[in-house]
Protein backbone atom coordinates (compact mmCIF):
# COMPACT_ATOMS: atom_id res chain seq x y z
CA UNK A 1 0.00 0.00 0.00
CA UNK A 2 2.52 2.58 0.78
CA UNK A 3 6.34 1.33 0.36
CA UNK A 4 9.72 3.65 1.03
CA UNK A 5 12.69 2.40 -1.08
CA UNK A 6 16.03 3.60 -0.24
CA UNK A 7 14.39 7.06 -0.43
CA UNK A 8 16.45 10.69 0.44
CA UNK A 9 15.05 13.80 0.88
CA UNK A 10 16.65 16.99 2.31
CA UNK A 11 15.81 20.40 3.37
CA UNK A 12 19.42 21.96 4.07
CA UNK A 13 23.16 19.54 4.19
CA UNK A 14 22.94 17.07 6.46
CA UNK A 15 19.02 17.76 7.46
CA UNK A 16 16.44 15.55 6.55
CA UNK A 17 15.80 11.72 5.86
CA UNK A 18 18.70 9.60 4.15
CA UNK A 19 18.11 6.04 2.72
CA UNK A 20 15.06 5.35 4.21
CA UNK A 21 13.17 1.95 3.53
CA UNK A 22 9.87 0.20 4.66
CA UNK A 23 6.28 -1.39 3.59
CA UNK A 24 3.34 -0.57 4.95
CA UNK A 25 -0.02 -2.93 4.44
CA UNK A 26 -3.29 -2.98 4.22
CA UNK A 27 -4.78 -2.35 7.65
CA UNK A 28 -1.76 -2.45 9.28
CA UNK A 29 -0.10 0.23 11.79
CA UNK A 30 3.45 1.73 12.31
CA UNK A 31 4.66 3.92 14.65
CA UNK A 32 7.42 6.25 13.39
CA UNK A 33 9.59 6.40 16.89
CA UNK A 34 12.79 9.00 17.70
CA UNK A 35 13.33 12.32 19.09
CA UNK A 36 12.29 15.95 17.75
CA UNK A 37 14.39 16.25 14.69
CA UNK A 38 14.97 12.63 13.68
CA UNK A 39 13.31 13.06 10.56
CA UNK A 40 9.66 11.54 11.53
CA UNK A 41 8.04 14.33 10.00
CA UNK A 42 9.74 14.23 7.08
CA UNK A 43 9.31 10.88 6.43
CA UNK A 44 5.18 11.77 6.59
CA UNK A 45 5.94 15.01 4.48
CA UNK A 46 7.63 13.15 1.86
CA UNK A 47 4.47 10.62 1.40
CA UNK A 48 2.34 13.93 0.97
CA UNK A 49 4.70 15.45 -1.00
CA UNK A 50 5.38 18.30 0.81
CA UNK A 51 9.54 18.01 0.55
CA UNK A 52 11.09 16.46 -2.71
CA UNK A 53 12.45 13.82 -3.00
CA UNK A 54 16.12 13.20 -3.48
CA UNK A 55 16.62 9.36 -4.40
CA UNK A 56 14.92 6.62 -4.05
CA UNK A 57 11.06 5.97 -4.92
CA UNK A 58 8.01 5.94 -2.28
CA UNK A 59 5.10 3.83 -4.17
CA UNK A 60 1.47 4.94 -2.90
CA UNK A 61 -1.18 2.54 -4.03
CA UNK A 62 0.81 1.30 -6.90
CA UNK A 63 1.79 5.07 -7.93
CA UNK A 64 5.31 6.47 -8.04
CA UNK A 65 5.04 9.47 -5.89
CA UNK A 66 8.51 10.47 -7.36
CA UNK A 67 7.61 10.29 -10.78
CA UNK A 68 4.42 12.70 -10.35
CA UNK A 69 4.04 15.70 -11.72
CA UNK A 70 3.15 18.98 -9.61
CA UNK A 71 -0.05 19.06 -10.46
CA UNK A 72 -0.67 15.53 -9.42
CA UNK A 73 0.49 16.39 -6.13
CA UNK A 74 -3.39 17.37 -4.65
CA UNK A 75 -4.92 13.95 -6.22
CA UNK A 76 -2.23 12.50 -4.00
CA UNK A 77 -2.96 13.95 -1.18
CA UNK A 78 -6.70 13.25 -1.51
CA UNK A 79 -6.19 10.05 -1.74
CA UNK A 80 -4.17 9.94 2.00
CA UNK A 81 -6.22 11.28 5.15
CA UNK A 82 -3.72 13.04 7.58
CA UNK A 83 -3.88 13.87 11.27
CA UNK A 84 -1.77 16.22 12.66
CA UNK A 85 -0.86 17.57 16.10
CA UNK A 86 -1.77 21.77 16.38
CA UNK A 87 -5.32 20.06 14.34
CA UNK A 88 -5.14 22.07 11.78
CA UNK A 89 -8.54 22.99 11.99
CA UNK A 90 -10.34 25.78 10.42
CA UNK A 91 -12.17 27.72 13.68
CA UNK A 92 -14.50 30.19 11.65
CA UNK A 93 -15.76 26.72 10.73
CA UNK A 94 -18.13 24.56 12.39
CA UNK A 95 -17.23 20.67 12.54
CA UNK A 96 -19.67 19.73 10.31
CA UNK A 97 -17.62 22.25 7.87
CA UNK A 98 -14.42 21.03 8.86
CA UNK A 99 -15.13 17.65 8.40
CA UNK A 100 -16.89 18.11 5.25
CA UNK A 101 -13.82 20.19 3.61
CA UNK A 102 -12.10 17.10 1.76
CA UNK A 103 -15.05 15.85 0.35
CA UNK A 104 -16.12 19.41 -1.04
CA UNK A 105 -12.45 19.54 -2.06
CA UNK A 106 -13.45 16.48 -4.47
CA UNK A 107 -16.55 18.08 -5.47
CA UNK A 108 -19.03 15.76 -3.79
CA UNK A 109 -22.62 17.18 -3.63
CA UNK A 110 -24.10 18.82 -0.61
CA UNK A 111 -26.43 15.79 -0.40
CA UNK A 112 -24.03 12.69 0.09
CA UNK A 113 -21.56 15.42 1.84
CA UNK A 114 -23.76 15.50 4.92
CA UNK A 115 -24.55 11.52 4.48
CA UNK A 116 -20.99 10.76 4.82
CA UNK A 117 -19.65 13.39 7.84
CA UNK A 118 -22.63 12.55 9.88
CA UNK A 119 -21.41 8.96 9.30
CA UNK A 120 -18.12 9.70 10.36
CA UNK A 121 -18.67 12.01 13.06
CA UNK A 122 -20.93 9.24 14.86
CA UNK A 123 -17.96 7.30 14.22
CA UNK A 124 -15.81 9.35 16.13
CA UNK A 125 -18.59 10.49 19.19
CA UNK A 126 -18.95 13.91 17.69
CA UNK A 127 -22.22 13.73 16.73
CA UNK A 128 -23.84 16.09 19.23
CA UNK A 129 -21.03 18.88 18.67
CA UNK A 130 -21.32 19.13 14.63
CA UNK A 131 -22.75 22.77 15.08
CA UNK A 132 -19.95 23.33 17.23
CA UNK A 133 -17.16 25.70 15.98
CA UNK A 134 -13.17 24.00 16.98
CA UNK A 135 -12.11 26.89 20.05
CA UNK A 136 -15.56 25.33 22.08
CA UNK A 137 -14.15 22.26 21.72
CA UNK A 138 -11.82 20.43 24.01
CA UNK A 139 -7.83 19.34 22.80
CA UNK A 140 -9.55 15.82 22.47
CA UNK A 141 -12.13 16.81 21.22
CA UNK A 142 -10.66 19.08 18.15
CA UNK A 143 -8.22 15.88 17.37
CA UNK A 144 -11.12 13.96 17.01
CA UNK A 145 -12.43 16.56 14.48
CA UNK A 146 -9.22 16.70 12.43
CA UNK A 147 -9.18 12.62 12.65
CA UNK A 148 -13.20 12.63 11.49
CA UNK A 149 -11.92 14.54 8.72
CA UNK A 150 -9.05 12.41 7.30
CA UNK A 151 -11.79 9.54 7.72
CA UNK A 152 -14.65 10.71 6.05
CA UNK A 153 -13.16 10.37 2.27
CA UNK A 154 -12.36 6.79 3.48
CA UNK A 155 -8.68 6.89 2.85
CA UNK A 156 -6.41 3.64 2.73
CA UNK A 157 -3.74 5.58 3.81
CA UNK A 158 -4.18 7.23 7.19
CA UNK A 159 -0.71 10.00 8.20
CA UNK A 160 -0.94 11.18 11.78
CA UNK A 161 1.95 13.68 12.85
CA UNK A 162 2.52 13.68 16.74
CA UNK A 163 -1.90 13.27 16.90
CA UNK A 164 -1.13 13.12 20.46
CA UNK A 165 1.30 15.77 21.47
CA UNK A 166 -0.73 18.42 22.58
CA UNK A 167 -2.95 16.09 24.53
CA UNK A 168 -3.25 14.48 27.77
CA UNK A 169 -2.41 10.36 28.36
CA UNK A 170 -5.77 9.57 28.53
CA UNK A 171 -7.18 11.31 25.52
CA UNK A 172 -4.23 10.39 23.78
CA UNK A 173 -4.99 6.75 24.39
CA UNK A 174 -8.46 7.33 23.18
CA UNK A 175 -6.84 8.43 19.80
CA UNK A 176 -4.96 5.82 19.47
CA UNK A 177 -7.79 3.54 19.92
CA UNK A 178 -9.41 5.26 17.92
CA UNK A 179 -7.07 5.50 14.46
CA UNK A 180 -6.62 1.27 15.99
CA UNK A 181 -10.16 0.74 15.14
CA UNK A 182 -10.13 2.04 11.63
CA UNK A 183 -7.03 -0.14 10.82
CA UNK A 184 -9.86 -2.78 11.21
CA UNK A 185 -11.77 -1.79 8.06
CA UNK A 186 -8.67 -1.52 5.75
CA UNK A 187 -7.18 1.30 6.60
CA UNK A 188 -3.17 1.76 6.93
CA UNK A 189 -2.05 3.94 9.76
CA UNK A 190 1.92 5.42 9.73
CA UNK A 191 1.96 7.67 12.91
CA UNK A 192 4.85 9.59 14.54
CA UNK A 193 5.58 10.13 18.34
CA UNK A 194 7.98 10.59 20.44
CA UNK A 195 6.02 9.08 23.10
CA UNK A 196 7.17 5.64 23.80
CA UNK A 197 5.37 4.97 26.76
CA UNK A 198 2.19 5.42 24.94
CA UNK A 199 2.88 3.31 22.40
CA UNK A 200 4.85 0.49 24.27
CA UNK A 201 1.99 -1.57 25.84
CA UNK A 202 0.08 -1.96 21.87
CA UNK A 203 1.38 -4.76 20.25
CA UNK A 204 2.39 -2.49 16.82
CA UNK A 205 5.38 -2.42 14.95
CA UNK A 206 7.78 0.63 15.28
CA UNK A 207 10.44 2.26 13.15
CA UNK A 208 12.92 4.47 15.18
CA UNK A 209 14.81 7.21 13.22
CA UNK A 210 17.97 8.87 14.62
CA UNK A 211 19.36 11.27 12.57
CA UNK A 212 17.36 11.03 9.75
CA UNK A 213 18.35 7.34 9.46
CA UNK A 214 16.44 4.24 10.43
CA UNK A 215 17.92 2.37 13.33
CA UNK A 216 17.89 -1.47 12.69
CA UNK B 1 -17.57 20.73 -11.03
CA UNK B 2 -21.14 22.49 -10.38
CA UNK B 3 -20.69 21.55 -6.85
CA UNK B 4 -17.19 22.66 -6.22
CA UNK B 5 -18.20 26.33 -8.13
CA UNK B 6 -21.20 26.60 -6.20
CA UNK B 7 -19.17 25.82 -2.60
CA UNK B 8 -16.10 28.07 -4.03
CA UNK B 9 -19.12 31.14 -5.00
CA UNK B 10 -20.46 30.65 -1.37
CA UNK B 11 -16.83 30.54 0.38
CA UNK B 12 -16.40 34.07 -1.76
CA UNK B 13 -19.18 35.51 -0.63
CA UNK B 14 -18.61 34.13 2.68
CA UNK B 15 -15.08 36.17 2.47
CA UNK B 16 -16.90 39.31 2.02
CA UNK B 17 -19.16 39.46 4.68
CA UNK B 18 -16.12 38.12 7.33
CA UNK B 19 -13.37 41.04 5.56
CA UNK B 20 -16.28 43.93 5.33
CA UNK B 21 -13.67 46.67 6.11
CA UNK B 22 -11.11 45.56 2.98
CA UNK B 23 -14.27 44.70 0.82
CA UNK B 24 -15.85 48.31 1.17
CA UNK B 25 -12.32 49.99 0.56
CA UNK B 26 -11.78 47.84 -2.21
CA UNK B 27 -15.47 48.58 -3.67
CA UNK B 28 -15.21 52.62 -3.26
CA UNK B 29 -11.99 52.50 -4.61
CA UNK B 30 -13.02 50.94 -7.76
CA UNK B 31 -16.41 52.77 -7.55
CA UNK B 32 -14.51 56.11 -7.27
CA UNK B 33 -12.37 55.12 -10.32
CA UNK B 34 -15.25 53.61 -12.18
CA UNK B 35 -16.78 57.26 -11.52
CA UNK B 36 -13.78 59.64 -12.89
CA UNK B 37 -13.66 56.89 -16.23
CA UNK B 38 -17.22 57.13 -16.47
CA UNK B 39 -17.47 61.13 -16.59
CA UNK B 40 -13.65 61.00 -18.67
CA UNK B 41 -15.68 58.84 -21.20
CA UNK B 42 -18.39 61.00 -21.59
CA UNK B 43 -16.42 64.13 -22.02
CA UNK B 44 -14.50 62.19 -24.84
CA UNK B 45 -17.63 61.28 -26.48
CA UNK B 46 -18.92 65.12 -26.13
CA UNK B 47 -15.77 66.27 -27.60
CA UNK B 48 -15.85 63.76 -30.39
CA UNK B 49 -19.08 64.79 -31.15
CA UNK B 50 -18.17 68.47 -30.96
CA UNK B 51 -14.90 67.42 -33.01
CA UNK B 52 -16.86 65.66 -35.96
CA UNK B 53 -19.02 68.85 -36.33
CA UNK B 54 -16.55 71.12 -36.48
CA UNK B 55 -14.43 68.94 -39.12
CA UNK B 56 -17.61 68.94 -40.94
CA UNK B 57 -16.54 72.37 -41.79
CA UNK B 58 -13.10 71.83 -43.14
CA UNK B 59 -12.82 72.38 -47.03
CA UNK B 60 -10.41 72.91 -49.78
CA UNK B 61 -10.77 75.72 -52.40
CA UNK B 62 -9.20 74.83 -55.88
CA UNK B 63 -8.79 77.91 -58.43
CA UNK B 64 -8.37 77.21 -61.87
CA UNK B 65 -5.70 78.03 -64.37
CA UNK B 66 -7.21 81.36 -66.16
CA UNK B 67 -6.79 79.65 -69.77
CA UNK B 68 -9.72 76.75 -69.26
CA UNK B 69 -13.14 77.54 -70.20
CA UNK B 70 -16.02 76.66 -68.17
CA UNK B 71 -16.45 73.77 -70.24
CA UNK B 72 -13.01 72.23 -69.86
CA UNK B 73 -12.68 73.38 -66.06
CA UNK B 74 -16.13 71.12 -65.40
CA UNK B 75 -14.30 68.31 -66.37
CA UNK B 76 -11.28 69.58 -64.08
CA UNK B 77 -13.49 69.75 -61.49
CA UNK B 78 -14.94 66.33 -62.07
CA UNK B 79 -11.95 64.82 -62.24
CA UNK B 80 -10.86 66.01 -58.61
CA UNK B 81 -14.08 64.64 -57.36
CA UNK B 82 -12.94 61.33 -58.16
CA UNK B 83 -9.71 61.69 -56.10
CA UNK B 84 -9.93 59.65 -52.69
CA UNK B 85 -10.87 61.33 -49.81
CA UNK B 86 -12.73 63.68 -51.43
CA UNK B 87 -16.12 63.50 -50.29
CA UNK B 88 -17.83 66.04 -52.48
CA UNK B 89 -17.59 69.61 -54.17
CA UNK B 90 -19.35 72.43 -55.84
CA UNK B 91 -18.29 73.81 -59.31
CA UNK B 92 -18.39 77.70 -58.88
CA UNK B 93 -18.59 79.34 -62.39
CA UNK B 94 -17.44 83.28 -62.78
CA UNK B 95 -21.32 84.08 -62.70
CA UNK B 96 -21.60 82.39 -58.59
CA UNK B 97 -18.40 83.80 -57.78
CA UNK B 98 -19.52 87.50 -58.81
CA UNK B 99 -22.58 86.55 -56.66
CA UNK B 100 -20.57 85.27 -53.69
CA UNK B 101 -18.35 88.54 -54.48
CA UNK B 102 -21.69 90.48 -53.81
CA UNK B 103 -23.05 88.90 -51.16
CA UNK B 104 -19.39 89.26 -49.17
CA UNK B 105 -18.24 92.80 -49.97
CA UNK B 106 -21.80 94.52 -50.48
CA UNK B 107 -20.83 95.45 -54.17
CA UNK B 108 -20.71 94.43 -58.05
CA UNK B 109 -17.84 93.69 -59.58
CA UNK B 110 -18.58 94.07 -63.04
CA UNK B 111 -19.76 97.60 -62.37
CA UNK B 112 -16.33 98.26 -60.54
CA UNK B 113 -14.08 96.99 -63.09
CA UNK B 114 -16.62 96.75 -66.13
CA UNK B 115 -15.68 92.88 -66.39
CA UNK B 116 -15.53 89.78 -64.46
CA UNK B 117 -11.75 88.82 -63.82
CA UNK B 118 -13.14 86.07 -60.88
CA UNK B 119 -11.58 82.74 -61.59
CA UNK B 120 -13.53 79.56 -62.14
CA UNK B 121 -12.79 77.72 -58.99
CA UNK B 122 -14.44 74.97 -56.87
CA UNK B 123 -15.08 73.58 -53.69
CA UNK B 124 -14.49 70.12 -51.93
CA UNK B 125 -15.13 68.92 -48.73
CA UNK B 126 -13.33 66.13 -47.28
CA UNK B 127 -14.23 62.35 -46.28
CA UNK B 128 -14.80 61.65 -42.50
CA UNK B 129 -11.10 59.37 -42.16
CA UNK B 130 -8.87 62.02 -44.34
CA UNK B 131 -10.18 65.13 -41.47
CA UNK B 132 -6.45 66.20 -40.29
CA UNK B 133 -3.87 67.90 -41.18
CA UNK B 134 -1.43 64.88 -42.80
CA UNK B 135 -4.68 63.50 -45.20
CA UNK B 136 -5.34 67.22 -46.27
CA UNK B 137 -1.74 67.84 -47.17
CA UNK B 138 -1.79 64.69 -49.24
CA UNK B 139 -4.94 65.54 -51.11
CA UNK B 140 -3.85 69.10 -51.74
CA UNK B 141 -0.29 67.71 -53.22
CA UNK B 142 -2.33 65.30 -55.36
CA UNK B 143 -4.50 68.17 -56.65
CA UNK B 144 -1.18 70.47 -57.37
CA UNK B 145 0.26 68.35 -59.42
CA UNK B 146 -2.29 68.83 -62.20
CA UNK B 147 -1.65 72.09 -64.94
CA UNK B 148 -5.04 73.08 -64.65
CA UNK B 149 -4.72 73.82 -60.92
CA UNK B 150 -3.68 77.59 -60.16
CA UNK B 151 -3.83 78.12 -56.39
CA UNK B 152 -5.01 75.53 -53.29
CA UNK B 153 -6.18 77.33 -50.33
CA UNK B 154 -7.54 75.94 -46.95
CA UNK B 155 -8.12 76.93 -43.64
CA UNK B 156 -4.08 75.31 -42.83
CA UNK B 157 -3.06 76.62 -39.71
CA UNK B 158 -6.54 76.47 -37.89
CA UNK B 159 -6.84 72.73 -38.96
CA UNK B 160 -3.01 72.04 -37.25
CA UNK B 161 -3.98 74.12 -34.02
CA UNK B 162 -7.44 72.00 -33.80
CA UNK B 163 -5.49 68.72 -34.95
CA UNK B 164 -3.20 69.13 -31.66
CA UNK B 165 -5.96 70.42 -29.56
CA UNK B 166 -7.72 67.03 -30.18
CA UNK B 167 -4.89 65.04 -29.47
CA UNK B 168 -3.31 67.00 -26.42
CA UNK B 169 -7.32 66.48 -25.01
CA UNK B 170 -7.41 63.02 -26.21
CA UNK B 171 -4.21 61.91 -24.68
CA UNK B 172 -4.71 63.72 -21.36
CA UNK B 173 -8.47 61.91 -20.96
CA UNK B 174 -6.81 58.16 -21.62
CA UNK B 175 -3.80 59.03 -19.67
CA UNK B 176 -5.64 60.32 -16.71
CA UNK B 177 -7.69 57.17 -17.47
CA UNK B 178 -4.84 54.42 -17.53
CA UNK B 179 -3.11 56.39 -14.67
CA UNK B 180 -6.29 55.76 -12.47
CA UNK B 181 -7.09 52.32 -13.48
CA UNK B 182 -3.59 51.43 -12.69
CA UNK B 183 -3.61 53.01 -9.20
CA UNK B 184 -6.84 50.84 -8.67
CA UNK B 185 -5.81 47.42 -9.92
CA UNK B 186 -2.70 47.96 -7.27
CA UNK B 187 -5.23 49.18 -4.26
CA UNK B 188 -7.75 46.31 -5.14
CA UNK B 189 -4.34 43.65 -5.09
CA UNK B 190 -3.00 44.98 -1.89
CA UNK B 191 -6.40 44.57 -0.40
CA UNK B 192 -7.01 40.92 -1.59
CA UNK B 193 -3.35 40.86 -0.51
CA UNK B 194 -4.45 41.92 3.06
CA UNK B 195 -7.28 39.36 2.73
CA UNK B 196 -5.11 36.23 1.74
CA UNK B 197 -2.45 37.04 4.17
CA UNK B 198 -5.20 36.88 6.93
CA UNK B 199 -6.59 33.57 5.62
CA UNK B 200 -3.05 31.84 5.12
CA UNK B 201 -3.36 29.49 7.77
CA UNK B 202 -6.39 28.39 6.21
CA UNK B 203 -5.09 28.36 2.52
CA UNK B 204 -2.46 25.83 3.84
CA UNK B 205 -4.63 23.19 5.21
CA UNK B 206 -6.66 23.96 1.97
CA UNK B 207 -3.23 22.48 0.27
CA UNK B 208 -2.52 19.91 2.60
CA UNK B 209 -6.18 18.19 2.43
CA UNK B 210 -5.45 17.99 -1.21
CA UNK B 211 -7.14 21.36 -2.78
CA UNK B 212 -5.67 22.34 -6.37
CA UNK B 213 -4.29 25.80 -6.90
CA UNK B 214 -7.45 26.66 -9.15
CA UNK B 215 -9.63 25.42 -6.34
CA UNK B 216 -7.54 28.18 -4.02
CA UNK B 217 -8.15 30.74 -5.93
CA UNK B 218 -10.83 31.01 -7.44
CA UNK B 219 -12.90 32.31 -4.22
CA UNK B 220 -10.27 35.27 -4.17
CA UNK B 221 -10.82 35.90 -8.15
CA UNK B 222 -14.74 35.50 -7.69
CA UNK B 223 -14.17 37.89 -4.25
CA UNK B 224 -12.35 40.44 -6.42
CA UNK B 225 -14.91 39.97 -9.24
CA UNK B 226 -17.68 41.24 -6.38
CA UNK B 227 -15.56 44.09 -5.62
CA UNK B 228 -16.13 45.01 -8.83
CA UNK B 229 -19.68 44.60 -9.52
CA UNK B 230 -19.93 46.51 -6.13
CA UNK B 231 -17.79 49.51 -7.07
CA UNK B 232 -20.05 49.70 -10.00
CA UNK B 233 -23.07 49.72 -8.59
CA UNK B 234 -22.23 52.48 -6.53
CA UNK B 235 -20.38 54.38 -9.56
CA UNK B 236 -23.82 53.95 -11.43
CA UNK B 237 -25.60 55.44 -8.58
CA UNK B 238 -23.63 58.45 -8.35
CA UNK B 239 -23.37 58.69 -12.06
CA UNK B 240 -27.49 58.86 -12.26
CA UNK B 241 -27.29 61.60 -9.33
CA UNK B 242 -25.16 63.45 -10.75
CA UNK B 243 -26.89 63.13 -14.60
CA UNK B 244 -30.32 64.09 -12.38
CA UNK B 245 -28.67 66.87 -10.51
CA UNK B 246 -26.98 68.66 -13.60
CA UNK B 247 -30.12 68.38 -15.68
CA UNK B 248 -32.19 69.98 -12.44
CA UNK B 249 -29.77 73.25 -12.71
CA UNK B 250 -28.38 72.91 -16.25
CA UNK B 251 -31.22 71.38 -18.27
CA UNK B 252 -30.02 73.61 -21.43
CA UNK B 253 -27.13 72.78 -21.38
CA UNK B 254 -27.91 68.59 -21.16
CA UNK B 255 -29.88 68.61 -23.79
CA UNK B 256 -27.30 68.74 -26.27
CA UNK B 257 -25.66 65.39 -24.79
CA UNK B 258 -26.85 62.51 -25.79
CA UNK B 259 -25.54 59.83 -23.66
CA UNK B 260 -26.11 56.48 -24.13
CA UNK B 261 -26.83 55.33 -20.20
CA UNK B 262 -26.96 51.74 -21.48
CA UNK B 263 -23.51 51.71 -22.77
CA UNK B 264 -21.80 54.11 -19.64
CA UNK B 265 -23.90 51.03 -17.28
CA UNK B 266 -22.01 48.12 -19.25
CA UNK B 267 -18.55 49.89 -19.31
CA UNK B 268 -18.97 50.42 -15.48
CA UNK B 269 -19.89 46.86 -14.93
CA UNK B 270 -17.88 45.27 -17.39
CA UNK B 271 -14.71 47.24 -16.32
CA UNK B 272 -15.61 46.93 -12.57
CA UNK B 273 -15.44 43.34 -12.87
CA UNK B 274 -12.21 43.51 -14.76
CA UNK B 275 -10.53 45.54 -12.46
CA UNK B 276 -11.76 43.75 -9.38
CA UNK B 277 -10.42 40.07 -11.42
CA UNK B 278 -7.08 41.92 -12.34
CA UNK B 279 -6.32 43.52 -8.69
CA UNK B 280 -6.99 39.71 -6.91
CA UNK B 281 -4.51 38.06 -10.00
CA UNK B 282 -2.12 40.32 -9.09
CA UNK B 283 -2.53 39.69 -5.28
CA UNK B 284 -2.68 36.04 -6.09
CA UNK B 285 0.14 36.15 -8.23
CA UNK B 286 2.61 37.51 -5.79
CA UNK B 287 1.36 35.25 -2.90
CA UNK B 288 0.52 31.84 -4.20
CA UNK B 289 2.65 30.07 -6.75
CA UNK B 290 1.38 26.87 -9.16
Amino acid sequence: MLEFQKVTATYKQDIGIFDISFKLDEGEMIFLMGPTGAGKSTVLKAVYAAIGIEKGRIIIDNEDLTTLSRHKIPLIRQKVGMVFQDFKLLNNRTVLENVALPLRIMGMSTQEIYEKVHNTLSKVGLSNLYKSYPLELSGGEQQRVCIARALVKKPKIILADEPTGNLDPNVSDEILDLLDIFTDSGSAVLMSTHNFPLIKPRKKRFIELSNGRIID
Amino acid sequence: MINKFLFLLQESFRSLIRTKIPTMVSSLAIAVSLFIVSIAYCLYISFQDFTIDFKDKYSIEVFFVENLNEQEAISEFEKILLMDQIEGGNFINKTKAADIFKNEFDEDIIDILGENPLPLSAIYTISELARNYESIQNIISNIETLASVDIVLYEKDAIIKFDQLVRNIMIFIFAISFFILLVVIFFVSNTILLVIYSKKEDIQTYRLLGAGSLFIKLPYLLEGIIHGLIGSAISILLLFLLYNLLQYFLSSFLSIMNYDFLSIVLLNVLLGMFLGFLGSSKALSSYIRD
